[in-house]
């Protein structure tokens, strides 16, 4: 329905416009609405006006179902949780409630009939073409709203999507600008460059003692070893406690009898029969016999129910009378049946209705596996659902004999459980079972570091659980001289290898600014060089740290500009820029220029609509309750 | 006291009273049921002069949103929905609204001059400060495409707290102290625009910082010795 809207709007006006919007753009699978509508806890207060709880959840929600509907199934349930969505989509309430009291203050209005027409026109709410008032009233009582309380937020989505095109569509940029733009953004560059590598210099460098200690005290506030802890923790593992259990042979042949015996009620029977009602005179005995001599002589069984058969809703059907899984028929019927052949005929057989000749016409369903196919998986069935009886017993006992514990190996013992350690670690975490988050802020915990307590049971998992103690703290501390020492010659080592670089590097310059080509220069120290023209911004070909400096350089004014400079990986580089070649807005083709002017554009607009939305927050009066 | 009085008497008082008062009464009811249907008119002609604008309104977005395909007669048309509505309906934030898509069209057709009214239009309206704010950056813009940039300077200059406007306003000085060949202070204006772009403006930073690279730095230098001499 807001489709139509939203069809309307172009790039980034319309990711504004939508991020806005409270009215669910899509109804279709939301079945119902998890949160407490009636919950008036007011959350905050933006220019006298109350957002509640209520209001907060479903945003929450749509934005939730509007991720899920642009993600699909790869979006991490954590990306969208509602503690992860609260602030931004709060933040989105309180911009909205500002623009709708401006849009409000602002005389702005929708008719009537505009809502009404939006309404009749939504496939949302059509049955077979046509609008349909109860799906249209079930649609919205499942999200939560009234007839009228919809029809008002859909207004104010309008008034809205108005309001911030007006602003943010508006967005323009002269010739002027465009003309500037593209000579810079497209402008091209010539330059010679050489790399002297830093490798080389590096392996010539001697750290003498003296320095290394003399640049320890200087830098020594840097090496500082953070606060640290070291733990004791018992854990429980649904997959070790599976891996441990031994289900007894004799359990798992009772378990397969079971499953053989539903197995079985799955299988269908088709069944016929010859109905003979008993007579006084002992003639149906004779009857009976009459049929079983004629089968045996090989007449057809369906023939002959239509001859003898005294059950008329069977007889015309050659006696068929469906299939069975084991419960429709009479219990004797159905004892018969199962013990037939397929086409074999039973002896009669006696229930209320009279006597049956019956006949297994077919039968549906496979055969059942046997026990030795299907032992694996009934053990492995077996052994987790005891494995989770086990896990729920031994967390729940965990909690108890940690609780005031001193230590967690007495615990252990009465557990059976393994105490393990890990650490130390800061709070950034460590290896292994300190990687978790979850750990770590357990552990640096008032109640776990501050009193001393063991953690309460932590649920790492659906299948993990643990308790956690504190063993060792390390205060912060300025690590020694000797714990540092690799670590400040190394440093120093390649801090000494770019001063070096750069003084070596500093002299190939000056020859180069002096009218040496650089080709000679680079041929006669064995460097390599490169020669690059008409070069963009963007230019693949030429690592960006180079191009990042070639672009920032003066333009040469006559001859050429030189300049050296360190990469970030530490080798150094002298460039010898030639030339300079602005771009030219006149000369692009039509599709760029199209494309230019509209980016250009768009990000006017939005640069100006982000400001008015922020500088109508900062006015506003908005308080968090 | 009623109790001693005959009827004829109690007639008699009531009579008196209304002769005193009658004229008063009916007058008084009389007002407020004029005043009752009075402001009953008056909320739904306001309603129905709302609903109006906003059909004229949606009738100018709409003709607007393919702006670059936008034929001569449409933007004829589309200026005179413009026009009514900021004539009929200055007060609604409509004709605001209306005056910002307009000019947006205008500079898209090459039109500045019809930019420039309808923006100059808003800054004179007694409109909220963020939307004058944004009217203001915008007129100066124009008047940067206009070569006008002592115009350009002195818009931007009557906003006197740019608030989160700060960026762009700096980005724009900027353009227009370096077209009258102040790179110095373009360049502080530049570095002041990066220091001051909301997060929401993240995608402007490189433009700015290429605007920033380009001003050289023997230029600055010279322009400096030029401007103590």
């Amino acid at each position: 329905m807001l489709q139509s809207l939203r069809d309307n709007l172009k790039g980034a006006v319309a990711v504004i416009i939508v991020g806005l919007m409270v009215v669910p753009l899509v109804l279709f699978g939301v079945d119902s609405l998890f949160v407490n509508r009636n919950n008036t806890q007011q959350v905050v207060e933006v220019n006298g006006e109350a957002i509640t709880e209520a209001e907060l959840q479903r945003a929450i929600f749509f934005r939730q179902n509007q991720m899920r509907a642009q993600f699909g199934d790869n979006l991490p349930e954590q990306f969208i949780s509602e503690e992860n969505l609260r602030e931004p989509v709060l933040d989105s309430l309180i911009t909205r409630r500002l623009l709708t009291q401006q849009v409000r203050e602002g005389g702005m209005a929708v008719p009537e009939s505009q809502i009404n027409e939006m309404l009749l026109n939504a496939p949302e709410f059509q049955t077979d073409g046509q609008f349909d008032p109860d799906l249209f009233r079930q649609r919205l009582l499942s999200v939560g709203y009234t007839p009228s309380s919809y029809r008002q937020q859909l207004a104010q989505d309008i008034l809205l999507s108005q309001h911030v095109t007006g602003l943010s569509a508006s967005g323009f940029v002269t010739e002027q600008e465009l003309k500037r733009t593209a000579a810079l953004s497209q402008q091209k560059r010539d330059f010679y460059y050489m790399t002297i590598p830093l490798a080389p210099v590096l392996e010539g460098i001697q750290v003498d003692q003296e320095r290394a200690q003399a640049y320890y005290e200087e830098h020594k506030s840097e090496f500082r070893n953070p606060e640290q802890v070291t733990i004791e923790y018992l854990e429980v593992n649904m997959d070790e406690i599976a891996k441990n259990i031994d289900i007894p042979e004799e359990q798992l042949r009772e378990q397969y009898a079971q499953e053989v015996a539903a197995f079985e009620a799955d299988v269908q029977r088709r069944a016929a029969h010859i109905l003979i009602e008993p007579t006084d005179d002992g003639s149906a005995q004779a009857t009976l016999q009459e049929i079983q001599k004629r089968l045996a002589a090989g007449e057809d069984f369906a023939e002959l129910a239509r001859e003898y058969s005294e059950d008329f809703g069977s007889r015309e059907m050659g006696g068929d009378l469906g299939v069975t899984t084991g419960e429709t028929f009479p219990e004797e019927f159905e004892e018969a049946l199962a013990q037939l052949e397929v086409g074999e005929v039973s002896e009669p057989v006696k229930t209320d209705a009279g006597w049956h000749l019956i006949k297994l016409v077919n039968v549906e369903g496979a055969e059942p596996p046997s026990f030795e196919e299907d032992r694996a998986r009934i053990a492995s069935a077996m052994k987790r659902a005891e494995a989770e009886d086990r896990f729920i017993e031994v967390t729940q006992q965990m909690a108890d004999v940690t609780y005031n514990a001193q230590n967690l190996q007495e615990a252990a013992e009465t557990l059976g459980l393994e105490r393990k350690v890990a650490g130390p670690f800061s709070r950034d975490g460590g290896l292994g079972i300190a990687s978790n988050p979850q750990v770590v802020e357990s552990a640096f915990s008032d109640e776990v570091l501050g009193q001393g307590y063991t953690s309460p049971v932590l649920e790492l998992g659906p299948n993990h659980a643990m308790v956690l103690r504190v063993t060792d703290h390390q205060e912060p501390r300025t690590l020694s001289f000797e714990e540092v020492k690799t670590e400040v010659e190394r440093t120093l080592k390649r801090e000494m290898a770019i001063e070096k670089l750069q003084e070596m590097g500093k002299q190939f310059e000056q020859e180069v600014a002096a009218g040496k080509p650089i080709e000679e220069v680079a041929k006669a120290n064995d460097y390599e060089w490169q020669v690059s023209l008409d070069t963009q911004r963007t230019s693949p070909q030429v690592d960006r740290a180079v191009l990042r400096q070639v672009f920032a350089l003066p333009r040469p004014e006559q001859g050429s500009v030189t300049e050296g400079f360190t990469t970030p990986t530490g080798d150094y580089v002298v460039v010898n820029l030639t030339e300079v070649t602005d771009g030219n807005f006149a000369e692009m083709s039509e599709e760029e220029k199209q494309n230019l002017r509209q980016r250009l554009a768009g990000m006017a607009g939005n640069m100006s609509y982000s400001a008015y939305e922020a500088q109508l927050k900062q006015t506003a009066d908005i308080e968090k309750l | 006291m009623a109790e001693h009085l005959t009827e004829e008497e109690q007639l008699e008082t009531l009579k008196r009273w209304w002769a005193d008062n009658g004229r008063s009464v009916v007058a008084g009811i009389a007002l407020a049921v004029l005043g009752y249907f009075g402001w009953q008119f008056w909320q739904s002609e306001q309603q129905e002069r709302r609903e109006a604008a906003s059909i004229l309104y949606q009738q100018l977005s709409e003709s607007l949103a393919d702006a670059q395909n936008l034929s001569a007669d449409q933007l004829t048309a589309a200026q005179s929905i413009a026009e009514e509505l900021k004539e009929d309906y200055s007060g609604l934030l409509y004709a605001a609204d209306a005056a910002l898509l307009m000019a947006g069209a205008a500079v898209q057709q090459g039109d500045l001059e019809l930019a420039e009214q309808h923006l100059r239009w808003i800054v004179e309206q007694n409109t909220s400060e963020e939307m004058s704010l944004l009217a203001r950056l915008r007129l100066a813009q124009v008047l940067y495409g206009q070569e006008d940039y002592e115009q350009g300077m002195s818009v931007l200059a009557q906003a006197q707290e740019t608030g989160a406007y700060a960026a762009a306003y700096a980005e724009l000085r900027g353009d227009l102290l370096l077209a009258q060949n102040q790179p110095a202070q373009a360049q502080a204006a530049y570095q002041s625009a990066l220091e001051q772009l909301l997060p929401e403006q993240n995608a402007r930073r490189d433009i700015i910082q290429m605007k920033l690279d380009d001003i050289q730095v023997q230029n600055v230098a010279q322009a400096d010795e030029a401007q103590a001499q």
